[in-house]
């Protein structure tokens, strides 16, 4: 056994929080992947992930689910998509990143970000305080994402279920971010 | 007592009764009052003194046009000053005060200054007082602000909550009176998405005041009914005690929301929200405001605007007076008549300027073809004088001289309003992109005029956004023809007339700027203070315009008005703060490191958003510098460790990345081999160093670049610009990595034996294997990934090594343990600049801006084979001069003596001045090696210079002594150590 052992503690590890109905909690167990498509790399990147995730590459700000494969492809932009598992086993990841290798640069983020899951009926009371992207159903759907800022913080909002949302932000100001979205929970 | 001057009737709660306190004195009202109504239901009508002659003055409107009744509010120990009592909504212990006056309300000492009016004119403290001159800011200008003003501030801190937060809707209505009802119902029928905003705490507008019959519906009903039917879509957002301040570019909107103003205990919720609107398009419907009019003493408190007398009276059930008079010169005034005398009030008179209405009212005296010209009472009104000299004794007077569309945010892009001959006032002339007005804002008054033009406004926008329109509602409702025939200012009367009750401008200031040639309405409206402060000349504006347009015996058309600015209304500063106060001004960013350096009782600096350990005290260590020289001392003589995160880091992929870097830095990065790490100086198109940091090379492909902290962002933004605009052909891509990874400096002589108890044994990291500027991807404690970089800030044997940043808190505690035999110390950033000072590395002091590679000595890094950006403008003549400014090191003569950084460097013998100036020190320290100060800094000609002394000359805190050149290098200028 080697003496010393690293062990993972991620910045808002296990964190849950319940404040005016609305459930605010750290989302576990996430790897995240910049993909990078080379120059006029685009065909050979479609067909890499129909072949590996099946799917087709979203258009630029879009993203397809895969549930099958527990994992999204946000399109990010024309040549950037970020791969996110969620609950996949590590084996099965580096399988899938091996085999799009070949057709992407490949860049882990896994740690770069923090995300948290907000849910409840007031969801949208609390969000529209930090929030500048229109939430509504009719222009935010269902796993509709969008980049944006907020409280100066560089955040990708997801939406998961009509009351539920994903918010991914830089890891090192999870903590200030959690803060945010709690005042605004607290500030309905 | 709440009841003794109520009516019947009312939007008010008369079951809900409210305690409250004006000047200490007790008072009731009811739910639904504002403090005004419960003012005047309490007989209080004198409730101010005015700004400059200390008039006492009443309550003047219904709403936030108010000029006259601005109250301190003290709620939570704190006091808020300059509230319009007519907007303040009464809640259970509500504390209100009077403002600005010497003594108490009733009896003001400062009222000697409307004796002395004669000598206080517009402008008269531009040309009194002008000798002594230095008297003007001891003397004369403290003790004119003491005489003068609104409330005063109470010096501590809003402890008030505010939030700000976005909205979005393809509709924005602007006031929910009947044009914004009515339109928001027709938008979101034909299915927009609806935002509706009023400033008041109870929609409906005028008609909550007014005895309309809409759809057979008395208006207050009929507003009840369209609420309710409003608030069932799920399409339409109310909201009330929310006010549009102001209109922007792109059909952003700002809207204060009032949220817990008016209620007792907040508890912690936002007392006020600031909303940024989206909106697709813009309706205002914002309604209009009545304007008095200007005759001799018309400034007695129980002289309201006609409107509010109807307001308060239906709307409140407050009777306002036991003699009332209306003077008018429109229909309106005699509407306000007839409701009065319906709600059983006592009117003795309608004064109306016109001689041939035919207007009537049974009972009732009318002087057609009347003015007022003067009134008496001192703490409220007792007569008026009409210009026959007939005198009739009232207690309260309400004035009808028109109204003023409420055009402000069409203004707010630069709109001008258009002179309106059939309504006489100012109608919305050019609007923001987007934006429609409707109603009473856009100069109609008939009611049914304002419904069929709101269908059909609401219609268009509709088309406009590709809704389906369905056919449009009829609505019937009752009509009434204004009939107006402008009078703005009673010239028989010989009292002085108030035009702008807030700034006590009076005729006669007009008059006086028009002889002293300020006729443009700039002018006037600065010489003489007309429409400024908290109302905006909501009421005074046009009336001091129209006179200055008699004067000149022009159309007002032509002299022009002034156009307004957000907000609206006042916005507290707080609210504009939100809630980025204090410690919530800005996000933080924390090192994988600092719950550990918490624990072990760091002292932590801002760098950017980071907080970063700056030192680590210990039991025994008094002062900063003790900590710092033992954290030097140690790592120079071990090894220490510090956490350097917060560097930015930069993936960069692609096969053309090591061609971008060769463009990008200075020097030259396309051939370094896989496995080593290359310093790089980049520059600014004007060829000033810009930044600079070491890049990797991990794979043909595969580069990490390194920045300083501070330019982290700016380098990140830069290289996307290069990469996106400028050689967009390349295959290159950027991530930025800095939060991926958790990075710690390892430095000493014993860093490596340290490194090597943690790196996994399959990786050799001995100086052979793994030489000065190598790099390795290897793993740790047993296969966790991790990067190894070679390089060293320190001058010592140092190694970075970087994990992801999930495994940062642990890798600090491992490798903490494992360095207890070595007595390994944590370092922070002082230690940090400490070390970089004696090794002669420059940083964020010396890449300041202003300095070129030349300057830095290092002209010759600069690739000439190699295009990059700068380059050419680095060859510029003045960055190759010879005698140019060097980084070079200073030591002072004495060891005891203190270098400052910031001093300049002279010549020996010469005097201190710009022309003689060599040069500047950027950093220093005290070096706990050497044992002395020691300092960096630019002075010309310098790297020719070692040797010399010169003079430091810090003139902000007198020092002055003799310092010596030297080598940037104070220690180990051979690089012996970091090669070891």
């Amino acid at each position: 056994m080697p003496k010393y052992k690293l062990k993972s503690n991620a910045p808002l590890a296990n964190h849950k929080n319940v404040i005016n109905k609305i459930k605010i909690s750290s989302i576990e167990k996430v790897e995240l992947f910049s993909l990078a498509i080379p120059i006029d790399g685009e065909k050979k990147a479609k067909t890499a992930l129909a072949k590996v995730i099946k799917c087709k590459i979203p258009s630029p700000g879009n993203c397809v689910v895969s549930v099958e494969q527990k994992l999204k492809l946000l399109r990010l932009a024309p040549e950037q998509a970020l791969l996110y598992f969620s609950n996949q086993n590590l084996p099965q990841i580096q399988k899938t990143l091996q085999a799009l290798k070949k057709s992407f640069y490949i860049t882990e983020q896994s740690d770069a970000w923090s995300g948290i899951k907000v849910s409840g009926q007031q969801v949208i009371a609390c969000l529209e305080r930090i929030c500048p992207i229109d939430l509504s159903y009719d222009s935010f759907g269902i796993n509709c994402f969008a980049r944006t800022s907020m409280e100066h913080l560089n955040t990708i909002i997801i939406r998961n279920k009509r009351t539920e949302f994903e918010l991914f932000s830089g890891s090192s100001s999870a903590k200030s971010f959690l803060h945010a979205i709690e005042t605004s929970a607290q500030n309905i | 007592m709440s009841g003794d001057f109520r009516l019947k009737g009312g939007r008010i709660d008369k079951n809900c009764e409210i305690n409250f306190t004006f000047n200490g004195q007790s008072m009731r009202g009811y739910l639904g009052d504002t403090l005004a109504s419960a003012l005047l239901a309490n007989k209080k009508h004198l409730v101010a003194r005015s700004f400059k002659y200390h008039r006492p003055r009443g309550i003047f409107s219904a709403g936030s046009e108010e000029p006259n009744a601005l109250v301190t509010l003290v709620k939570d120990n704190h006091s808020e000053p300059n509230l319009r009592a007519t907007t303040i909504e009464l809640y259970e212990g509500l504390e209100a005060k009077s403002q600005n006056h010497k003594g108490s309300l009733e009896f003001d000492l400062m009222r000697v200054n409307d004796f002395l009016s004669p000598f206080l004119s517009a402008g008269f403290y531009y040309k009194t007082f002008m000798w002594p001159k230095k008297f003007w800011e001891k003397l004369y200008e403290p003790v004119i602000r003491a005489a003068a003003g609104l409330g005063s501030l109470d010096m501590k801190s809003d402890p008030s909550v505010y939030d700000k937060g976005f909205l979005h809707c393809d509709l924005l209505i602007i006031g929910a009176g009947p044009a914004g009802l009515i339109a928001a119902s027709e938008a979101a029928n034909n299915g927009l998405k609806v935002l509706i905003c009023d400033e008041d705490f109870l929609l409906g507008g005028r008609l909550n005041s007014d005895d309309e019959k809409i759809e057979g519906l008395s208006s207050v009903d009929w507003v009840r009914k369209k609420i309710g039917e409003l608030k069932k879509l799920k399409n339409v957002r109310l909201m009330n005690r929310t006010t549009v301040y102001g209109a922007f570019d792109h059909g952003i909107f700002g809207a204060l929301e009032r949220k817990t103003d008016h209620i007792v205990n907040s508890h912690g919720k936002p007392r006020q929200v600031l909303w940024k609107v989206y909106s697709k398009r813009s309706l205002l419907c914002a309604g209009a405001s009545e304007r008095g009019i200007s005759f001799g003493n018309n400034d007695r408190p129980g002289i309201l605007l006609s409107s509010a007398l109807r307001s308060y009276a239906t709307r409140w059930a407050v009777k306002p007076g036991e003699k009332i008079a209306v003077f008018t010169n429109n229909n309106d005034g005699w509407r306000t008549a007839r409701v009065l005398r319906e709600k059983g009030c006592n009117v003795v008179a309608v004064i109306d300027s016109r001689e041939d209405t035919s207007e009537q009212l049974y009972g009732i005296n009318s002087y057609k073809g009347k003015t007022v010209v003067t009134t008496s009472g001192i703490k409220r009104i007792k007569s008026v004088t009409l210009n026959d000299g007939t005198k009739i004794t009232v207690d309260c007077l309400g004035i009808s001289g028109g109204w003023n569309p409420n055009i402000h945010l069409t203004c707010h892009q630069r709109g001008r309003p258009e002179w309106n001959h059939k309504t006489h006032c100012f109608i919305p002339g050019e609007t923001p992109i987007g934006m429609k007005v409707a109603g009473s804002a856009n100069g109609l008054f008939g009611l049914s005029e304002i419904i069929q033009e709101t269908i059909a406004k609401t219609q268009a926008i509709c088309k406009e956004l590709n809704f389906t329109t369905k056919k449009a509602t009829q609505i019937k409702a009752s009509s009434q023809n204004l009939d107006i025939e402008p009078l703005w200012h009673v010239a028989e009367s010989k009292a002085r007339a108030w035009v702008d009750m807030q700034n006590d401008v009076t005729t006669k200031d007009i008059y006086q700027s028009h002889m002293e040639g300020f006729r443009s309405v700039e002018h006037l409206k600065r010489y003489t203070t007309l429409g400024m402060a908290t109302d905006q000349g909501k009421n005074s504006n046009i009336i001091g315009l129209a006179i200055m347009a008699q004067i000149q015996k022009k159309p007002i058309e032509e002299v022009g008005t002034t156009i307004f600015r957000p907000p609206f209304t006042p916005i507290s500063i707080g609210a504009l703060a939100g809630r980025g106060r204090g410690k919530d001004f800005r996000p933080y960013r924390l090192t994988p490191s600092h719950k550990w350096a918490t624990e072990n009782g760091a002292i932590f600096v801002e760098a950017g958003n980071w907080l970063r350990a700056q030192w680590f005290p210990k039991n025994g260590e008094t002062f900063w510098r003790d900590s710092v020289n033992r954290e030097v001392k140690e790592t120079r003589t071990s090894v220490g460790i510090c956490d350097v995160t917060t560097l930015g880091k930069i993936d960069i992929k692609g096969k053309d990345a090591g061609e971008f870097l060769n463009r990008i830095y200075a020097n030259n990065f396309g051939k370094l081999p896989i496995g080593k790490t290359r310093y790089g100086l980049m520059l600014r198109e004007d060829g000033i160093a810009y930044d600079d940091g070491t890049t990797a090379r991990f794979s043909e492909n595969h580069f990490v670049m390194t920045t300083t902290t501070a330019n982290a962002v700016l380098v990140f933004r830069n290289l996307e610009f290069y990469r996106q605009c400028i050689w967009s052909d390349f295959d290159v891509h950027l991530i930025s990595t800095t939060d991926m990874w958790a990075q710690f400096a390892v430095a000493g002589p014993n860093s490596r034996k340290l490194l090597q108890k943690i790196v996994d044994k399959e990786f050799d990291i001995s100086n052979e294997k793994f030489p000065f500027m190598g790099c390795k991807e290897i793993t740790v404690c047993d296969g966790i990934i991790a990067r190894l970089f070679r390089i060293s800030f320190s001058g010592e044997l140092a190694f970075e090594l970087a994990v992801p940043t999930r495994y940062g808190d642990s890798l600090i505690r491992v490798l903490m343990e494992a360095g207890k035999e070595f007595q390994v110390t944590p370092y922070g950033t002082e230690a940090l600049g400490v070390m970089r000072i004696e090794k002669g590395h420059a940083a964020g002091n010396e890449l300041n801006g202003q300095t070129s590679a030349q300057n830095l000595g290092m002209g010759r890094m600069i690739s000439k084979k190699n295009d990059c950006v700068g380059n050419i403008m680095s060859e510029r003549e003045e960055f190759d001069d010879k005698d140019g400014l060097r980084l070079v090191g200073f030591k002072p003569m004495t060891r005891s003596q203190q270098l400052k950084a910031g001093a300049h460097f002279f010549s020996k013998g010469k005097k201190y001045n710009m022309d003689t100036d060599e040069g500047w020190m950027t950093s220093v320290a005290y070096s706990p090696i050497l044992e002395h100060y020691i300092g960096l800094g630019y002075i010309k000609n310098g790297s020719n210079r070692l040797g010399e002394k010169v003079m430091s000359v810090d003139l902000l805190n007198n020092q002055i002594f003799e310092v010596e050149i030297v080598s940037p290098h104070f220690l180990d200028p051979e690089g012996e150590r970091l090669r070891a």
